[in-house]
């Protein structure tokens, strides 16, 4: 039976498509997930709840900055859980806090030069969600396809507006500033936030890698010209319509080559090996949904 | 060898223990940064530290160099 197409689409979705079809497929349409959270996906999302909570009692809340800290600290420590980090992953619960609390200390809530901007609704910009629809419709049930992304903050910083996005890393080297500049998540988030009103010129990236024995951080600002933009929007809409051609046709394009062992490699790299991939789908993986609106997995119906 | 002392993973073990059960205060996890803090900039200095302490050797006189010199 044809798996349902997606009414929803984000960035997530969209890299993985380019990367490989076939792994879209999988891990989208049929949503098989390795049956451990990706400690990178669990741990970056308790950062980003922590810095959410602490920019939104120190900002909306008019909390001291102590106080927005240690609030921003305890929803860290909540959204980790009881998650349990591989040996060999800088990125256990110690550690995240760690680098929350050094995040703090180098962009501090009431000095940040990058502050949310107040939006129209009255609210601030932290944690924006954008769902617009695009040019494409879906095949089953006609209506637009949404485009969806939520930014962690959109700033007035050095005399414009910006979306601000933070990252986590094992390290920061002289090329780690280079490779947002061409990043379709961020060309997405600005056709995204020009959609519901809000024109951004670019954004700006703050990273902070957790080594073992320090944190270090970089920012990088990428700039996206309307031009730009509109590229990515044309290139999305071809992008949609082959992930169309091929779930009609029930044949989806394997990559079968370097993004098979990028990023710590696929991780349908097992079944790929295997002329019928179908027991090590069922035997090694489970079903969760992703939920590009939330940015999380949820247990499949 | 981590950034952050036995002592306070300890710490955040016991605190992150009761985030999950709901019942850790404000004015713990205030005192949780100040220790985080602490932890961080302590292993900053030691390694430092660590780094800037080369093996001393003995430095000789600009007399004694211009001495040899007088000798060829």
């Amino acid at each position: 039976m044809k798996p349902a197409f997606p009414k929803i689409l984000d960035s997530t979705m969209i890299a993985s498509f380019r990367a490989c079809p076939y792994r879209f497929s999988l891990e989208y349409l049929h949503h098989w997930k390795p049956k451990v959270n990706s400690v990178h996906l669990h741990a970056g999302g308790a950062y980003a709840k922590g810095l959410e909570k602490a920019r939104e009692a120190f900002y909306v809340e008019g909390k001291t900055e102590d106080e927005a800290h240690a609030i921003g600290l305890g929803a860290l420590l909540h959204t980790y859980g009881d998650f349990e980090c591989p040996a060999d992953s800088a990125k256990s619960c110690e550690r995240m806090a760690g680098a929350f609390e050094y995040y703090l200390q180098q962009y501090p809530l009431a000095n940040d030069a990058a502050k949310p901007i107040s939006l129209p609704s009255g609210d601030r910009g932290i944690e924006f969600s954008f769902a617009e629809p695009i040019d494409v419709t879906n095949p089953e049930t006609g209506d637009p396809i949404l485009y969806v992304g939520r930014m962690d903050m959109i700033v007035e910083y050095a005399q414009g507006v910006f979306g601000l996005d933070d990252k986590t890393t094992s390290s920061l080297g002289g090329s780690w500033s280079k490779q947002w500049d061409l990043r379709s998540q961020f060309t997405g988030y600005c056709w995204g936030a020009s959609q519901a009103g809000i024109p951004l010129q670019g954004f700006l990236v703050r990273g902070v890698s957790i080594l073992k024995t320090k944190y270090e951080t970089q920012q990088a600002l990428t700039y996206r010209p309307k031009w730009m933009i509109d590229r990515w929007y044309e290139q999305l809409l071809r992008d949609v319509a082959r992930m169309q051609q091929m779930w009609e046709s029930g044949v989806w394009d394997m990559n079968l080559d370097h993004s098979c062992v990028e990023y710590s490699g696929c991780v349908f790299r097992q079944p790929c090996l295997s002329i019928d991939p179908q027991p090590w789908l069922e035997g090694s993986f489970t079903r969760r949904v992703w939920n590009p609106l939330t940015r999380q997995e949820e247990g499949a119906e | 060898m981590s950034a952050q002392s036995p002592e306070l993973q300890s710490k955040i073990s016991i605190w992150r223990q009761k985030a999950l059960e709901g019942t850790l205060s404000v004015e713990e996890l205030k005192e949780a940064i100040l220790a985080l803090r602490a932890g961080r900039t302590s292993a900053a200095h030691a390694s430092e530290t660590a780094r800037r302490t080369k093996a001393k050797a003995e430095i000789p006189s600009a007399d004694d160099l211009l001495a040899e010199l007088g000798n060829f």
